[in-house]
């Protein structure tokens, strides 16, 4: 009766008939209460952390997930949807092991507001969590009053770099353009989500214009001086596959937009666009602001490396997209993942599980796509670096593919499908 | 790079031989290194597929895997490159880790 009372305060989060359903499956709890972490946003980060918490406690530690949406979407592989080689449903994951196999608490709401002195949120929906630690993993959220004219007009210009109705929005935009018709594509300046995914896309629309719209053309607008991630990479495959339907345009920032006319304004150009896919600066989510959080160029949040812990907040730790990065790590679904079991050992530890060591490693991996069939990989290893207090890339562990293979196109499908089970169980 | 790493796997195979590949394994704890590897292979290293699973394969065939990529044998490029960073008592922890889990996942 003690475990279950124990288990039932984590499982006090939980939402309608699942809170049942898990109550019934969910698996056993530790012997010993070891505290309550809440976890705000369920993507790579946040998933991967809840499940590690619980995974490497034995149940032991309680575990509340809050997110705003009901199923997880994957950014990973949301390119191949936009150029039609998928469906949207097959990125479309769900909750449920997340509570019933590991009986982690998921309430789907909003944070309103937190406490720190009292250590706890309050949700959109009135109910507050106490929390021993608080974890952050907001992911990102979009500047578009960074451009003129383009706040508020995402039908009109769509991003699609959160995956979801907006996959779809560019997705049917760009089968619907008219034949001889433009598309552009604008790159805001890093650092931002998945430095190589823009490029990606880049091929994988040119792709689908090459063989369903012979005569259209693909605008890519950089606001970066170069390709921001496998650049000899890309470089070779837009030439080889794509010269005669893309152009590539570096230090092509956005001034302005006009979204009656569809043109982007840029410093010596404006381009009328059939088809405009403004990915927006971004920071991190906005959540973050609720404590005030320290803010790296009013952007992203500084943590202290290993243990991702908001500068000058004890008890609340920030992962994923939404932290500054250590250098050359870049925004991705793997080191997301990554850092959500490197905080998994870190919180276990200081919740009194001296046997948990975090790791010191971190590993990147990303593939990208070139066409229906073929992709590339760059990969990278990470090591903690004492002196220094952060993650520095290995030298010479890691790389980047040449050419893009059918083989590592099947890699590519593997590894999303293996993450997925890594992050949600 | 392989030329470099060359040497290594003969170190590694020095230090399996000698069994002294507990050395530095105070600041290793297996579960969570090995978790550095499981968002390509898969939870505990059951991979569903097109990455090679190592949850319940026999040591001796995953350090045989390990030392093909080390000497340049494979013709993968992402996973010799990636053991580059990784020391020989960390790949050798992990194996045991993988070596040791359960293949097919038990039911929750």
């Amino acid at each position: 009766m003690t475990n279950r009372r124990r288990f039932l305060y984590g499982m006090g989060a939980m939402a309608g008939t699942g809170a049942l359903a898990a109550l019934g499956a969910c698996a056993t709890p530790g012997d010993r209460r070891q505290g309550h972490v809440v976890v705000v946003g369920g993507g790579f980060a946040g998933a991967t952390l809840a499940r590690h918490l619980r995974l490497w406690s034995s149940g032991a530690v309680a575990v509340t997930l809050v997110e705003r949406n009901p199923t997880f979407l994957s950014c990973p592989l949301s390119n191949r949807v936009i150029g039609g080689q998928i469906a949207l449903g097959a990125l479309t994951l769900d909750y449920q092991r997340l509570y019933r196999a590991w009986g982690i608490g998921i309430r789907f709401d909003d944070v309103a507001g937190i406490d720190t002195d009292r250590r706890r949120i309050i949700l959109a929906g009135g109910d507050a969590l106490a929390y021993d630690r608080l974890a952050l993993a907001p992911g990102i959220d979009f500047l578009p009053s960074e451009i003129p004219g383009l706040a508020g007009q995402e039908l009109t210009f769509p991003h699609a770099w959160k995956a979801g109705p907006q996959t779809a929005l560019l997705r049917d935009q760009i089968a619907d353009l008219p034949d001889g018709g433009v598309v552009a594509l604008h790159i805001p300046r890093a650092p931002y989500r998945c430095p190589p995914g823009p490029y990606e896309r880049a091929c994988l629309i040119a792709d689908f214009l090459k063989r369903h719209k012979s005569r259209a053309k693909l605008l890519v607008l950089d606001a970066n001086p170069e390709i921001q991630s496998k650049r000899d990479f890309f470089q070779h495959h837009f030439a080889t596959l794509y010269g005669g339907v893309m152009e590539y345009r570096p230090n092509s920032e956005l001034r302005q937009v006009d979204a009656a006319s569809r043109t982007l304004h840029l410093d010596f150009d404006n381009v009328q666009a059939d088809v405009a896919n403004v990915i927006p600066p971004h920071r991190a989510g906005r959540v973050v602001d609720l404590i005030g959080a320290p803010l790296i160029n009013k952007r992203w949040v500084e943590v202290d490396w290993p243990s991702l812990a908001v500068r000058g907040f004890e008890h609340i730790h920030c992962l994923g997209d939404a932290v500054f990065p250590a250098p050359g790590m870049p925004k991705s679904a793997h080191l997301a993942n990554q850092q959500g079991k490197l905080l998994a050992a870190t919180l276990l530890q200081a919740l009194g599980d001296p046997k948990v060591l975090p790791t010191r490693v971190l590993v990147n991996t990303c593939y990208s796509f070139v066409d229906a069939r073929r992709a590339g990989h760059i990969a990278t290893v990470y090591r903690f670096d004492e002196g220094r207090r952060t993650f520095l890339p290995v030298p010479g562990a890691g790389g980047i593919s040449a050419i893009a293979s059918e083989e590592e196109g099947r890699l590519a499908t593997a590894w999303a499908h293996n993450i997925w089970t890594d992050t949600l169980g | 790079m392989i030329g470099l790493w060359r040497p290594l796997g003969v170190a590694w195979c020095l230090t399996w031989a000698l069994g002294a590949s507990s050395a530095g394994a105070d600041s290793i704890f297996a579960p969570t290194l090995a978790a550095t590897c499981t968002t390509c292979h898969g939870p505990a290293g059951r991979s569903s597929g097109g990455i090679p699973a190592l949850a319940g394969v026999p040591k001796a065939r995953l350090v045989a895997a390990v030392m093909e990529m080390t000497e340049g044998r494979a013709k993968d490029s992402l996973m010799p490159a990636l053991l580059r960073g990784y020391s020989p008592e960390e790949i050798d922890a992990a194996l045991t880790w993988f070596a040791a889990q359960e293949a097919e996942a038990p039911l929750p």
